[in-house]
């Protein structure tokens, strides 16, 4: 693809988790506990500062969801439940925030206001995400130039979905309030590598503060796409920079298939019917999804899209077609998605149906036919929905948020916030940044001269320059303070953990203070037990699981040796020095994960030359 | 507010808040609407960015302040209230407070803002459950009532239950005090004849959160519907957002600074809850809705004080307020009815003499159980002393609401411990319910 020609548009928005307590009351951000407790609510929609009701926000109202809270006792409290006003704003996150902003370049304002911004999707108890602006126009330099940075925030990390069923959704309480910096950037990346290189440079931003969380779900990417004659899409939420440059790619050929189809709908007068009830054509359907659904009361709704007729067939990114984008929409209104004429309707059972339906609305060929079941509210609301978004396809792309999908593909999922969705939050009083505040803002350590500190304590130089810029950089240094060997540390930290991430041992996972652990004692574990231990650790395990057994002392090792050459002195006798092969084996078994091989193997050569002699 | 230097500046360029404006400084330049400044420095204006997002810019030197735009018209549309004849009517008295509020951006917290018609608009759900009527009695916030507000409404209480066309009274009230207007408007309206439901929010209406709006329906529901004639509290039965108890206006109390379901019986058991759909579930005894007259019993002696017994607490204290016109005092004593009897802080000697002029009754501080002056040797001296207030189970505010009441009808001091002793509107238990 030519990017430049297609006039590609690439901003960023990163989250990055923050390990210090909430960002509005004193509980932990580990997410280490069990739910204790739940609570139900609901939410409405309200008007904003500006009097206006946001279109997101109405959006998610009309799911007339039921939201199920679960409540953690030292990870959540009346806070997170909206059931007390938020304490003042964690100072070690307010100083991460400005830190960043201030290596970004970036105009801190004089006064930092906490807003709220609505959210009804029930992520937030309160209905709304408490959020300041702490940074604004700055920029980063990367090798394809200067990208404009067009806000630093530092907010709230919403609740997390533990279950959904139907209309019910249970959130965990614990992830709610953990702090959050989020960058934004200027659409300044104009090819989908450059837009990696830009989440990498930022990532490793963030990481020097010392104050980020590592692990899954700690950083999130949204990306914003726009090609010429396209709109602004902002995809959603997610982890994995390989991930990010295919959807960029796939997101381009969206826009760009939509562009055409614009131009034939065009041609074709294309437009649409209002939705008419058709229950009866499908009293003995021998769909059995349907015919469950008739059953049950679940009324059925068709509209015809005329001059739509096998555009909806047509793959616009990947193999989604746009029938696809467009049952997006009914999925979004709470229906289980949409059938329409241009599928193969035989598989469904429904050709008899749709024949009728043809004849009783008097549709060709260059039509197509759409049914949505559902209650007659909800399936009403769908289909207006969906005529809403074939109308706007003759116009090109829309903008939305979606959400990526399978095959690197993205889904609707919901209209562009606007910005009438934010009011100020009464309950926390603007901060005043003063000159003497922001004296007190150090920025951290450049990558360089932390290299140069890492190898100064003995650690190898190639070593030092990975582990300068990881996310496993604050264990290293509260390890070496609390005694840890330099040198054996960064190496487990680096390499090792590099190995075994690369077996797909979720080492990512292990706790922080039982890494710790195992690093301070790492000078004198043996290789393999350090192995051991951190496959143990990756399980799932704590420290005192994973580390159970002493090593081994020299005498012990000894007795050890000499249990396995009297059990197999027939053996010896017979073969000789050439026996060492086959008494190593015995000999692990024992020692395993206590005593270093080759320290082993060596105590092994060593008794039984003495034996031999 | 802004500081003079800003308004001065905002005078000279025609700038008025809600403008569109654009900051310029240190070669950086904002464009953004221009908000009130609430609270913080007044040296930073407030510039709502297109982002949605406040940020309070100084104006350093060789700054400047543009206007670009006009500030957009407001668009509130005010909700009609339509009329349904198969419906029961319910009228809404508003008194200000949480449940009626908004963001105010002026002054930075939430107040009490609505029109009646704003409730409605609201809650479209009240119009599904009854007829609604609003009238706005005043417009306060809870912690500055005083009796006469309590007066005042009762007035307004008395004529909805004088004209039968209304099947109930729905009273949006701030939470702080709302346990003091109940216990005053049951005690105010004698033979009552309709349901009286006084209900509040804790998180204020402008939030997607809010506990108004389920408290409202949950009101109006008991009011148009409920079997009964008592002046309740509706609110939250837990954190959830599924159902709200009926609890009686004189044994409720907020028990709770923040949390919905903050109001709870103190004495007693809950009359029942109610939820959105209207399923009503009432237990125990409970006066029901009659065809009687109502009597209006609104006279209230508002020289009165509730004083906390505390350690190292000066008897000064009571003879100050007698000196000063106090007419009556409810003394907040430890546990079962104690308080200083011995040392140098004995209050013996001055309630010896305080108690010939004026009653002086015992509350608990315990807030929960019962107060008994027999056990303990320190009670049984203050009764000797003259402290009324035998083996009730009122809660102070309670006993101080009642004790001004009390006051209101009679001076007659045998006829005032009597009374407070006289169990009226459901205010005195005989038996402390297991919970």
């Amino acid at each position: 693809m030519n990017y430049n020609d297609l006039g590609l548009k690439c901003g960023l928005e990163i989250h990055q988790r923050l390990n210090t307590k909430k960002l509005f009351c004193g509980c932990s951000s580990t997410m280490k506990e069990g739910p204790t407790a739940k609570v139900m609510r609901t939410l409405t929609a309200v008007a904003g500062e500006t009097e206006e009701i946001d279109p997101a926000a109405l959006h998610e109202q009309q799911r007339d969801r039921t939201f199920y809270y679960a409540v953690y006792s030292n990870e959540s409290c009346l806070v997170e439940l909206d059931e007390e006003p938020p304490h003042a704003i964690n100072p070690d996150a307010l100083y991460a925030a400005l830190q960043v902003a201030k290596m970004l370049h970036c105009d801190i304002p004089d006064e930092i206001h906490v807003m709220r911004k609505i959210v009804i999707d029930g992520s937030n108890t309160g209905g709304f995400q408490r959020t300041a602006i702490v940074g604004l126009g700055g920029h980063i330099n990367t090798s394809f130039g200067r990208v404009g940075i067009t806000n630093v925030s530092l907010e709230e990390e919403s609740a997390q979905i533990l279950e959904r069923e139907g209309r019910t959704v249970t959130y965990g309480l614990n992830r709610l309030g953990i702090p959050l910096i989020e960058i934004g950037t200027a659409p300044d990346a104009h090819t989908p590598e450059q837009a990696r290189e830009l989440a990498e440079a930022l990532g490793s931003l963030l990481r020097s503060t010392g104050r980020v969380q590592r692990g899954l779900g700690t950083i999130r990417q949204d990306v914003n796409v726009s090609i010429k004659g396209g709109a602004r899409v902002e995809i959603k939420g997610f982890q994995e920079l390989r991930e990010m440059e295919i959807l960029i790619e796939r997101e381009v050929e969206r826009q760009s298939a939509l562009l055409a189809l614009a131009e034939e709908l065009i041609l074709r007068k294309a437009h649409a019917t209002d939705p008419v009830e058709v229950t009866h054509i499908f009293t003995n359907t021998a769909n059995t999804m349907l015919a469950k659904m008739v059953a049950s009361g679940k009324r059925i709704y068709a509209f015809v899209l005329k001059g739509y007729g096998g555009m909806l067939k047509k793959p616009i990114s990947g193999q989604r077609t746009f029938g696809r984008e467009l049952a997006d929409y009914a999925l979004a209104q709470g229906t289980k998605g949409m059938i329409h004429s241009d599928e193969q309707i035989g598989s469904y059972n429904l050709n008899a149906e749709f024949a009728m339906l043809k004849e009783k609305f008097g549709v060709g060929p260059s039509d197509a036919i759409c049914i949505i079941a559902e209650d007659e509210r909800v399936a009403l609301r769908a289909c207006r929905a969906v005529v809403e978004r074939a109308k706007r396809a003759l116009k090109g792309v829309p903008e939305e948020t979606r959400a990526p999908s399978q095959n690197m593909t993205s889904s609707y999922a919901r209209p562009l916030p606007g910005g009438a969705r934010m009011y100020p939050e009464t309950d926390v009083p603007p901060i005043r940044v003063d000159k003497k505040l922001l004296e007190r803002i150090k920025l951290p350590e450049g990558l360089d001269a932390k290299r140069r500190r890492l190898a100064s304590l003995g650690v190898a130089e190639q070593t030092a320059a990975e582990l300068a810029d990881s996310e496993m950089l604050p264990i290293f240094e509260e390890a070496v303070k609390t005694g840890a060997d330099p040198r054996r540390a960064s190496e487990v930290l680096t390499s090792t953990m590099k190995a075994l991430r690369r077996e797909g041992l979720a080492v990512d996972k292990i706790e922080s203070e039982d890494m710790i652990q195992l690093l301070q004692n790492v000078a004198e574990l043996p290789k393999e037990a350090v192995l051991d231990a951190l496959k143990t650790l990756a399980e799932g395990k704590r420290y005192t699981e994973a580390v159970h057994v002493q090593h081994l002392g020299p005498r012990e090792l000894e007795s050890l040796v000499e249990k396995v050459i009297k059990g197999n002195m027939d053996l010896i006798n017979k073969e000789g020095e050439v026996a060492f092969k086959k008494l190593m084996g015995p000999l692990m078994a024992e020692v395993r994960g206590r005593v270093d091989g080759k320290v082993a193997a060596k105590a092994l050569e060593k008794r039984l030359r003495s034996v031999l002699r | 507010m802004y500081s003079k230097k800003i308004l001065n500046l905002l005078a000279r360029g025609s700038i008025k808040t809600g403008d569109r404006v654009r900051v310029t400084r240190d070669g950086r330049s904002y464009e953004g609407v221009l908000m009130p400044k609430a609270e913080g420095s007044g040296d930073c204006i407030v510039l709502k960015l297109d982002n949605g997002y406040n940020v309070g810019l100084e104006l350093k030197a060789g700054a400047t302040l543009r206007k670009i735009a006009s500030a957009k018209p407001s668009q509130h549309v005010k909700h009609k209230v339509h009329h349904d004849p198969s419906k029961p009517t319910v009228l809404i008295l508003h008194t200000g407070g949480t449940i009626a509020s908004k963001v105010d951006y002026e002054i930075g917290g939430v107040v009490a803002r609505f029109d009646p018609e704003d409730l409605v608009g609201m809650v479209p759900e009240l119009e599904r459950i009854a007829n609604i009527q609003t009238k706005l009695v005043f417009q306060e916030w809870s912690e500055n009532m005083t009796s006469k507000h309590w007066q005042t409404l009762a007035k307004e209480v008395y004529k909805a239950c004088r004209n039968d066309k209304i099947a109930g009274v729905v009273i949006g009230h701030g939470t702080d005090t709302m346990h003091y207007s109940a216990a005053a408007l049951a005690f105010f309206l004698e033979n009552l004849n309709k349901p009286v439901v006084l209900v509040g929010a804790q998180r204020s209406s402008d939030r997607g959160s809010s506990d108004a709006h389920l408290n409202l329906v949950c009101a109006a529901h008991l009011a148009s519907q409920g079997d009964l004639a008592e002046v309740v509290i509706v609110m939250h039965e837990s954190s959830s957002d599924d159902r709200c108890a009926i609890i009686r206006g004189v044994k409720a109390r907020k028990m709770h600074t923040s949390r919905r379901d903050a109001f709870g019986p103190i004495n007693g058991l809950p009359l029942g809850s109610v939820d959105r759909k209207g399923n009503l579930q009432l237990a125990g005894a409970y006066n029901k809705r009659h065809r009687g007259k109502a009597k209006l019993v609104n006279k209230f002696e508002e020289r009165i004080a509730l004083v906390k017994t505390y350690p190292n607490q000066s008897p000064k204290i009571l003879e100050h307020l007698v000196k000063s016109g106090c007419k009556g005092i409810v003394l907040e004593g430890y546990a079962l009815g104690q308080a200083y009897t011995k040392g140098p802080y004995n209050l013996l000697p001055i309630l010896k003499k305080i108690t010939q002029k004026i009653p002086v009754f015992m509350a608990s501080q315990s807030i929960y159980g019962r107060v008994n002056m027999n056990v303990y040797n320190a009670g049984r001296m203050l009764q000797e002393a003259g402290v009324i207030g035998e083996m009730h189970d009122m809660h102070p505010e309670l006993a101080f609401v009642k004790l001004g009441w009390v006051l209101g009808q009679t001076k007659d001091k045998q006829k005032v411990k009597e009374m407070m002793l006289t169990n009226c509107r459901g205010e005195l238990g005989e038996t402390t319910p297991y919970e």
